[in-house]
């Protein structure tokens, strides 16, 4: 599959809901909408047989912004679904129950940027660091390394 | 009654600290929950405040054998952001170092999964058999590991080609041993019946908790980055994509023996029609965009995310390592199994960690007694392998009082 044809049938199948934004012979960017991402990404791992490689989460100017990178076994392509959630309130519905490999990903952006995935049975800390306080996110761009240092007396 | 036995953060079978919780009952397991982090060194949030060229040698810190796989990962998103080509030459060694990666790595992981089962035999050869590719690498690179070759654009520094017949006398040398360890491994019963039907991963769960590598090749999932986004020199070589429908140990282990022969080929054929030319494309600047790169390591599909503001820091960097997705498939492998089978598949995908042994036991959640230590566990595993062997009417491998 090209990143043409996934075009194709994107646009087909999501008409309204999938905003393309970028597409190179083996790269494709899609923009999607917090409320219609599980659709998409049930459409893009159940009909198009793709692979959750994994997800990227980042700060933007827009708030957090989710990268899920969708690979396909035998093609070159890597589809992007990208998709943005308020910094204040960060939420995404999970997707581990319709692909399981979504299952500590979320759990890793949920420990790194504090986006909350609704539905997810086990939200808890994975890889932040067990002296890090919940409520701090250390990929967040107002993470402020030395005054962290300092409130737990590694100045 | 169920149990909770804490693997970890410290044991044998871990290279890296994590810990394992097995929630058994009787010699069942029925739940197993990973807790991770010890090591999570924040390599992402410190290359924002590092140069692209700088990130390169941070790569190869990341994991302690995977140093050609990160560096080159993340050499290839860059150059997917820019939309550059890397010359011929450099490719081919990319090619050539990647691939001795892979056989080192593959030969350690045979090493330790006779371990686990009680064959030390198997780990003596394997091990003996890894040094001399690792003294190969030095006299290419200089160094055994982290070399600090790759540069985004290209390599750094040529390969001399005066090294060349050394490292085809070491591949015609080690095609000979991989074939009697292959031998050894796929006609022994002992092994078979220790290996075949354990830790199962399904075509299906494979699919749904999306491993890569050859955990995934071993359960009949048919892919390889190497072969699916070609990159490297490996499109103009003769080589096959080894795939295994069963998915249990016994499969991964044979995966990664007949991928040591493919290996073995692959280096032989880059070596004979290494190219003349550049081996760098200069890069200029870095513009705004983002790239995305994939390296098949020895482990599986590794990914790469860079986004660039247009200075010579990245904006955000991130890195997939492929045993980030195969760990969780344990969830599907491992429930069901019997203790004394766990310490293997959890070995068998070959979780990607550096060797600290320490602290592992089995705890009584009533009265917080020490049922068993984590030699225990390896011990169980050996002991199993060694009843086998006397069912069998084998000579056993082992000695009779273990030493670990």
């Amino acid at each position: 599959m090209t990143a043409k044809e996934m075009t194709f049938y994107l646009s087909e199948t999501f008409p309204e809901k999938v905003q393309i934004e970028t597409a190179s012979d083996k790269r494709l960017y899609v923009r999607v909408q917090p409320e219609n991402l599980r659709e998409v990404i049930r459409y893009v791992f159940e009909e198009r047989k793709a692979r959750l490689s994994t997800a990227t989460g980042m700060e933007v100017r827009e708030g957090i912004e989710v990268l899920y990178h969708f690979s396909f076994n035998g093609f070159p392509l890597i589809t992007t679904i990208r998709v943005t959630t308020p910094k204040h309130m960060p939420e995404l519905d999970s997707v581990q129950d319709i692909l399981k490999g979504a299952y500590w990903i979320e759990r890793e952006i949920h420990d790194f940027f504090g986006v909350v995935f609704k539905g997810h049975p086990k939200l808890k800390r994975l890889f932040k660091a067990r002296n890090v306080p919940e409520d701090v996110y250390p990929l967040r761009k107002d993470f402020d390394l030395e005054k962290f240092r300092e409130s737990i007396g590694e100045a | 009654m169920s149990t909770v036995i804490p693997i970890g953060p410290f044991h044998p079978l871990q290279d890296e600290p994590a810990n394992f919780l097995l929630t058994v009952e009787g010699e069942k397991v029925i739940d197993i929950e990973a807790n991770m982090g010890y090591i999570h060194k924040g390599h992402e949030l410190l290359a924002q405040s590092k140069t692209y060229d700088q990130i390169v040698i941070q790569t190869e810190r990341i994991c302690g054998i995977c140093s050609v796989t990160h560096t080159v990962c993340f050499c290839h998103a860059v150059e997917n952001l820019l939309g550059i080509q890397v010359p011929k030459r450099a490719e081919y060694i990319r090619t050539i170092l990647g691939e001795l990666e892979r056989l080192h790595s593959h030969l350690l992981w045979v090493g330790l999964a006779g371990h686990f089962i009680g064959y030390n035999t198997v780990f003596m050869w394997a091990w003996k058999y890894r040094e001399p590719v690792l003294d190969v690498i030095e006299a290419l690179t200089g160094n055994r590991q982290n070399a600090s070759i790759m540069k985004p654009g290209g390599v750094r520094r040529d390969l001399d080609e005066k090294h060349f017949p050394r490292v085809l006398e070491l591949m015609s040398t080690l095609r000979g041993q991989v074939e009697m360890l292959l031998g050894a491994v796929i006609d022994d019963p002992v092994i078979h019946s220790r290996t075949k039907n354990v830790g199962v991963l399904t075509y299906e769960a494979a699919t749904d908790w999306c491993v890569v590598g050859p955990t995934a090749r071993a359960s009949g999932i048919d892919m390889d980055i190497r072969r699916d986004e070609p990159y490297g020199a490996y499109d103009e070589l003769d080589w096959e994509v080894i795939v295994w429908k069963e998915g249990d140990v016994f499969a991964k282990a044979a995966v990664r023996l007949l991928e040591l022969l493919e290996s073995i080929k692959i280096i032989e054929q880059c070596v004979k029609q290494f190219p003349k030319g550049p081996i760098l494309n200069e890069i200029k600047q870095i513009p705004v965009g983002e790239g995305i790169g994939r390296y098949e390591a020895p482990r599986g599909e590794d990914i790469h995310y860079v986004r660039s503001n247009g200075t010579n820091m990245p904006e955000r960097w991130k890195v997939r390592a492929p045993s980030n997705v195969n760990v969780p498939s344990f969830h599907a492998s491992c429930i069901g199994g019997s203790i004394s089978d766990v310490t293997i598949t959890l070995a068998a995908v070959d979780p990607c960690y550096s060797c600290t042994e320490r602290m592992a036991a089995v705890v009584d959640p009533d009265s917080k007694k020490i049922l068993y230590t984590g030699n225990d566990l390896v011990r169980m595993g050996q002991e199993k392998t060694r009843k086998i062997a006397r069912e069998l009417g084998r000579p056993p491998d082992l000695p009779l009082k273990l030493d670990i």
